[in-house]
């Protein structure tokens, strides 16, 4: 009744597929990160660290550096604004719910490239903030792509937040306010320990991708800010050196893996406390 | 020969047994009732019934073929869920036409037989209402209307009226009895409600631990308890505990030596199983201690520590003056003494019963 | 309530309003820009404008023919994929797990370029159809999502019903798995459609020369700075992309 190997047909269409199309373009980019790169822009197939010895070099690892700093910090920013809004979806009424939802979901469903080139206007000449400054756009600068960042990740840290607390038991809160807790005490002892999952996994949905962020410091970053996504894509297209672009990118599926070993260990020392 | 027929059956879960070697013979259009705490195999015994568990051992047949390893689907039994398992997607009639449908039946015919069950369980005119815009009564009522539309061998309703809040409860007992006096099949029930199987059942099953501990009908069961596990399961029991000193005067009673209360005379059906040297407990029901001896009765003395009032009776609960005896329980019909007060007690020991102690 | 729980409710709400508004001040800005005219205030010539760009046409049909077709295979592999995953036991069961999770938590990045160097070691050209493979392959970890938390919703006890009124497996499959996890189908699908019609990074890469979308067409055009009617097309966008959000939310989440 229970079979044993059944489903196991259904799950073969898309097993053959990310085995082609995705785990073989990951390996295959892990071969080529130890490529080397010929005299006219082409790849010569070797063995050598050379590349990996780059990524070490002080310029970029300072840019990896610099990525990973604005990364966090959006991810930080993003989690003070992202919790309050994810409460409230939590614990609004039913019938506000839905359409709160539909106001989240509208713009992580817009076009990403629309949204940031709507910060851009925003922040640029013709916009409201140039209005109320003096005529100064504030669009190609570090704090636009900071900006960028955090509307656009903004939802990636809603959403996990929010199918925390919807399975939160609150009465923990009403038990912790019987015993003399006040709010702020009921939220950082009760409610954020309570959801530590689900903030760990918002986190990473925004940390992670964030990293490897390309088009926001591109559009919105002007001339001097290079990110890690703007330092690959260049390998790519100007420099032509496919094997360092592919060491950069060894770089962030590392730090990406070691991310994910970290949260599914935390995932099993939650789910061992039961 | 029985309709339905189970041999040593067996089915464990990660090493452990649900249900172990169960026998059981089951006769047309009774109404069983699978009774035991939670735990004891009897869902697990239904499931294995209905086709939703494999045995790892034993049979089951059905009209002497086997059925153990049938499906779900190709048994003529049908399945009453807990919670209903109503088809949210479908309204009431097709819930009711499921089955039909997959037989693939004349339209009208489907109309026909579906219009009648539902007639059958008193929701004609239910037909198109959403599943979730019916009451818990109603919804068990479509439950059973779709699966007796199946024209079922046996019917095995598991919990059926667990959900229930306690006056429809009695109601759909009555009705469910009814019913299956109406249509005149084999009712196969799974509770944990001891007085449900009382009310309901024409032959109980008590379980515990996955075995069988007795069978029979419900006066059997309550009167005559043949482990201490049914004897306390089944109604209250006050239990003393005592020593076998052989056969009785009389004939089919054994004499008991219960301590400070002296040797009583304990009738039994089975008095070989009690020879002299076996360890017993002598049981006794609540209603059968008085506080008012009558001539011939076992007399000790007592302390009322508590007095509970139950509608129609009282209990009293008192601690008896000899230590190393449990408190008993007496059923009164009304208050005579207050807490703290010392009281007699007194039975006949010709309503005790007798069971195997540590069984 | 007391008067410090309702402080914190109104700090709560407070601040999800600046969330709110954070998300949507870009937006109106520009769909409010895209409405203005330098003389008169108000006008539409931006959009007629719009609707005269061949180049933009062109590239939103590319996009939508894109879009159609990674979302078809998308949810066919997802939907088959969600239910093995769900109700299922084989080997590797697990590892499946994980590997379609990961395009959900991966940068664009890594699997735009990843994609690219694939495509050229197997020697292929890029085109339309390199940008659909890509982006199949990352829809499909969304489509898995909606569909299996539409799976995990249903009553198991539903399955063991239709068994015991005499159902088939196949029949079990039509009659009432499907009819229940439709919803979670639709929404996945509509998801795996908007963020494939979206998507710039991926197409980006993947594209090769020429056949731009209308994301990629949208980007050169930013770069170059060129046309107010960049404004009315990113309103246009905004519009479609409120009608796929209220689609969703109302399927998917009850």
């Amino acid at each position: 009744m229970s079979g044993r190997s059944r489903g196991a047909w259904l799950a073969v269409p898309l097993s053959l597929w990310l085995l082609v199309f995705l785990a073989a373009p990951l390996a295959v980019v892990f071969a080529y990160s130890f490529f080397r790169r010929g005299a006219y822009g082409q790849v010569e197939v070797s063995f050598q660290l050379g590349n990996y010895a780059r990524v070490f070099d002080p310029l970029y690892l300072g840019i990896f550096w610099k990525s990973a700093q604005m990364a966090v910090s959006v991810t930080a920013a993003v989690f003070v604004l992202g919790l309050p809004l994810a409460l409230a979806l939590a614990r609004a009424p039913a019938r506000w719910r839905t359409p709160l939802m539909t106001l989240l979901m509208t713009p992580f469903l817009s076009n990403f490239v629309v949204r940031a080139y709507a910060i851009k206007v925003l922040l640029g000449i013709e916009g409201p903030v140039a209005a109320l400054a003096g005529g100064v756009s504030y669009s190609d600068s570090a704090g636009a792509v900071w900006l960028g960042m955090l509307t656009n990740y903004l939802p990636f840290m809603v959403l996990p937040l929010y199918v925390a607390l919807e399975r939160f038991d609150f009465t923990l809160v009403e038990a912790a306010k019987d015993l003399g807790a006040s709010d702020r005490l009921a939220l950082w002892r009760v409610i954020l320990p309570g959801i530590r999952v689900g903030i760990v996994s918002g986190a990473l949905l925004v940390f992670v991708p964030a990293l490897g962020e390309f088009l926001i410091p591109d559009l919105l970053g002007g001339a001097r800010t290079m990110l890690l996504g703007n330092l690959v894509t260049e390998q790519f297209l100007k420099a032509r050196d496919w094997p360092f672009g592919a060491a950069l990118v060894m770089l962030l599926v590392v730090t990406m893996t070691f991310c994910f070993m970290g949260q599914k260990r935390l995932e099993r020392a939650e789910a061992s406390r039961g | 020969m029985s309709m339905l027929e189970i041999c040593g059956l067996s089915k464990s879960f990660g090493g452990l047994f649900a249900v172990e070697a169960l026998d059981l013979a089951i006769g047309e259009g009774e109404l069983w009732a699978l009774l035991g705490p939670s735990g004891c195999g009897k869902t697990t015994l239904l499931r294995l019934l209905g086709g939703f568990e494999s045995p790892d051992a034993g049979e089951i047949r059905l009209g002497g073929v086997r059925i153990d390893h049938e499906p779900p689907n190709r048994r003529a039994c049908n399945m009453i869920f807990q919670r209903y398992a109503l088809f949210p997607h479908l309204d009431v009639l097709g819930n009711v036409s499921f089955g039909l449908e997959l037989k693939k039946l004349a339209r009208a015919e489907i109309h026909r037989r579906a219009s009648e069950a539902l007639e059958l369980v008193e929701l004609s005119g239910f037909e198109k209402r959403k599943v979730s815009s019916l009451s818990g009564g109603q919804q068990q009522r479509v439950a059973i209307a779709r699966a007796l539309v199946m024209q079922p061998r046996v019917l095995l309703l598991d919990e059926p009226l667990a959900a229930l809040d306690l006056k429809l409860r009695q109601k759909m007992q009555v009705e469910l009895k009814r019913l299956q006096r109406r249509l005149g099949i084999t009712f196969i029930l799974v509770t944990h409600d001891q007085e449900e199987a009382l009310t309901l059942a024409d032959r109980i099953c008590v379980m515990n631990a996955g075995r069988i501990e007795q069978v029979g009908a419900p006066e059997t069961v309550y009167s005559w308890p043949e482990t201490s596990f049914v004897a306390g399961f089944i109604g209250t029991a006050n239990a003393f505990s005592g020593t076998s000193r052989g056969a009785g005067s009389a004939p089919e009673t054994v004499a008991v030596d219960c301590g400070a209360l002296g040797v009583l005379e304990v009738p039994t059906r089975v008095p070989a199983q009690f020879p002299a040297g076996t360890a017993v407990q002598v049981v006794l029901r609540p209603e059968h201690l008085r506080l008012v001896p009558e001539p011939g009765d076992l007399v000790f003395q007592g302390k009322l520590t508590d007095v509970l009032f139950k509608g129609a009776e009282y209990e009293l609960l008192c601690a008896p003056v000899v230590a190393g005896m449990p408190a008993v329980v007496v059923r009164c019909d009304r208050s005579v003494a207050v807490p703290g007060a010392a009281v007699t007690l007194a039975f006949a020991a010709r309503d005790a019963r007798l069971v195997p102690r540590g069984a | 309530m007391g008067r410090a729980s309702r402080r914190s409710r109104s700090v709560v709400i407070a601040l999800s309003a600046v969330a709110y508004l954070l998300l949507y001040a870009p937006i109106l800005t520009v769909v409010s820009l895209s409405f203005a005219s330098r003389e008169t205030g108000f006008t539409l010539e931006w959009y007629a404008k719009l609707l005269q760009d061949s180049q933009m046409l062109e590239a939103l049909e590319r996009s939508l023919v894109i879009a159609a077709l990674a979302s078809a295979v998308a949810t066919v592999l997802g939907t088959s994929g969600a239910i093995a995953l769900e109700r299922g036991h084989f080997p590797g069961r697990r590892i499946l797990d994980v590997l379609s999770l990961l395009p959900l938590a991966m940068p664009e990045l890594v699997l735009g370029i990843a994609s690219l160097i694939w495509f050229a070691t197997l020697r292929m050209t890029l085109g339309m159809h390199s940008i659909v493979l890509a982006h199949v392959t990352f829809s499909v970890s969304y489509v898995l999502v909606a569909v299996r938390a539409s799976l995990r919703g249903l009553d198991p006890a539903l399955i063991d019903a239709a068994r015991d009124l005499g159902a088939g497996r196949f029949a079990v499959f039509r009659r009432v798995l499907l009819p229940l996890v439709l919803p979670g189908i639709l929404a996945g699908a509509l998801m795996a459609f908007t963020l494939s019609f979206d998507d710039f990074l991926i197409s980006f890469f993947t594209a090769g020369v020429g056949g731009d979308t209308l994301p990629m067409k949208l980007y050169s055009r930013i770069r170059f700075g060129l046309g107010r009617e960049l404004y009315a097309l990113s309103a246009l966008l905004v519009l479609l992309s409120t009608a796929c959000a209220v689609v969703v939310s109302r399927t998917s989440r009850r």
